[in-house]
């Protein structure tokens, strides 16, 4: 019986190859029946005539100011509140 | 022939009295007797020296001499001869211990000048009503309850005092026997008023204020000075028309030497919020152009002259060319200076002890006439620098106002700008041109005079005026006809 081991393990070796590779040629044959050409245009062409932006046209020399700017240059005006200085200076008056 | 002799001999038996209350005077000073100095300030009190009196007043009180009624009788009548200033140089704890009206009133009004009001209060509560003080201790108290510390009562206890002030001050005019008192508890009573009208003006009470106002007197001392008040209430009303006749006033050749900047502000002011954009630069420039070189001119003097005792006390008694040498300006102001009440109170009591001093010089000579010229010359010198020191704050104030008003009515003129610039921009335009006044915009309340200009004097209708000006406050597209009842004019809100 034991010059019939290598035999064996020769056998063994051929059977998983021959497995693996019937394995590998199953999957090889399902990736090919899906694949994906991309393909990128050759060339696009542009009309620079017909660009059109939207909003309003100013002419460059028009000035613009943010109604937030020029806010912040007022301060509240003068205005009396009270009169606690003449108030004072009249007592001083008395006699 | 009986009216002759009698006129000659009631001078002769007066001076007969004065001599004799003298001559006790002079034995009394010899003495040694405890009460010397309380006795003196009776004698000398007899004999019309008010000033050489309250010396000894005050040395009976330093000593802590008994307090009777007859000594409270002698410093009422030496505080209403010689003014309060004459009794307010003792230190507090001595002022403390003496329990009367008189230094009741004089403590109170030191406290108030140190703003210490809760203070204040409580002393002049001790004035009885039945006391000649008394009108002027609630005026007192209700200006403490309004510039000091407030509590929730504080607006009622003012107005309450204000109104006692009032009151007993109409009463005591009443009561008083001579014309210098009548004139003198008109002028407290037209205080507690104006003091009245300015508490309502602070609580915002514009309407109620501009009616007090309105019951001050045009002949009283202080009418002139309040035509700014009343056109500030007028102003918050929203009667600008009335604000800017009011201020206008002032241009009365009979107020010429009432120049205020702040009414300059006001008119702006007034202007500005009627949208006459135009009026509003034209009162600035002209302000720019006018006060610019006053200002320079005053300080030059201010700068040059300030450390001098008594130059701006000499100042104010200068001929008139040689005001005018200095710059007319300047003179302007010495007038309105010399107008005010306290410049007035000052130059009396000074020249009540320059007289006294010259009849002490009179007396024989003696230790006590020595001790009175030191003391009177005392008083005179401080009371002269008193003055100066007042004249040269006032002109110090109005040369700070000049410059605080210029940079408010800069102010003004850049939101002027603004608004002008906004309705450019907007492509907006005022609707209606400026045109003369209309009297369809003049508004007036039951206590305003409205006069038609027929058969008056010019002068009654001083501090009447009122402008009759439209408001512009309206705009429309540039492009329009100006049309206000158009669709697209929005009324703007000028802040």
């Amino acid at each position: 019986m034991r010059h019939l081991r290598p035999f064996f393990i020769f056998n063994f070796l051929v059977i998983s190859m021959l497995v693996t590779g019937i394995a590998t040629a199953q999957d090889s044959g399902q990736k090919s029946e899906g694949k994906i050409i991309y393909q990128y245009k050759k060339y696009e062409r542009f009309d620079l005539g017909d660009l059109e932006v939207q909003g309003n046209i100013i002419a460059p020399g028009d000035l613009s100011v943010k109604e937030k700017g020029a806010n912040l240059m007022g301060r509240p005006l003068y205005d009396r509140r009270e009169f606690s200085k003449e108030i004072s200076l009249d007592v001083h008056e008395l006699r | 022939m009986r009216k002759i002799i009698f006129l000659i001999l009631i001078p002769l038996l007066f001076s007969t009295v004065a001599n004799a209350d003298l001559q006790k005077a002079y034995e009394l000073y010899e003495s040694n007797k405890k009460q010397k100095w309380e006795w003196i300030a009776y004698e000398l009190i007899d004999a019309q020296y008010f000033f050489a009196a309250s010396v000894f007043a005050k040395r009976h009180i330093l000593i802590k001499g008994e307090h009777s009624s007859s000594f409270e009788e002698a410093l009422e009548t030496i505080s209403i001869r010689a003014g309060t200033e004459a009794l307010s140089d003792l230190p507090d704890e001595n002022m403390k211990l003496v329990k009367g009206a008189t230094m009741s009133l004089v403590l109170g009004l030191r406290y108030f000048q140190q703003n210490k009001y809760k203070e204040a209060i409580k002393i002049l509560n001790d004035v009885s009503e039945h006391s000649k003080f008394y009108p002027e201790a609630q005026l007192v108290i209700g200006s403490s309850y309004l510039l000091g510390p407030k509590d929730k009562d504080y607006k009622s206890n003012s107005i309450n005092a204000y109104k006692k002030c009032e009151s007993y001050a109409r009463y005591q005019e009443k009561k008083a026997n001579n014309e210098k008192q009548i004139r003198y508890y008109n002028l407290v009573r037209g205080n507690c008023i104006v003091h009245q009208a300015r508490m309502l003006y602070t609580e915002k009470e514009y309407q109620k204020s501009s009616e007090a106002y309105d019951r001050i007197d045009k002949q009283s001392y202080r009418w002139p000075y309040l035509l700014i008040e009343r056109a500030w209430a007028s102003f918050q009303l929203g009667d600008y028309n009335r604000a800017l006749g009011l201020v206008v006033t002032y241009k009365s050749p009979l107020l010429e030497s009432y120049f205020f900047p702040e009414a300059e502000v006001l008119t702006a002011l007034s202007y500005h919020k009627l949208c006459l954009y135009e009026d509003t630069l034209s009162v600035v420039d002209g302000y720019y152009a006018n006060y610019k070189p006053k200002s320079e001119q005053l300080k030059k003097l201010i700068d040059g002259n300030k450390n001098d005792p008594l130059f701006f006390y000499n100042l104010m008694f200068k001929e008139r060319e040689q005001k005018d040498q200095l710059s007319p300006f300047v003179n302007g102001l010495t007038t309105q200076i010399k107008k005010e009440l306290k410049f007035n109170f000052d130059l009396i009591s000074l020249r009540r002890a320059e007289e006294e001093l010259k009849a002490i010089e009179k007396w024989p000579d003696h230790a006590l006439k020595l001790d009175m010229q030191n003391e009177t010359n005392m008083m005179i010198s401080h009371m002269k620098k008193n003055i100066n020191s007042y004249v040269l704050q006032r002109m110090a104030s109005f040369y700070n106002d000049i410059h605080t008003m210029s940079y408010e009515l800069f102010n003004i003129k850049l939101d002027t700008l603004t608004k002008k610039r906004d309705l450019l921009y907007k492509g907006k335009k005022l609707a209606t041109d400026r045109e003369r006044g209309s009297i369809k915009y003049v508004r007036k309340n039951s206590t305003q005079h409205f006069y038609t200009f027929i058969g008056e004097f010019w002068a009654d209708e001083l501090g009447d005026y009122s402008f009759g000006l439209e408001s512009q406050c309206l705009e429309v597209d540039r492009n329009k006809t100006t049309n206000i009842q158009n669709d697209n004019i929005k009324r703007i809100t000028s802040n």
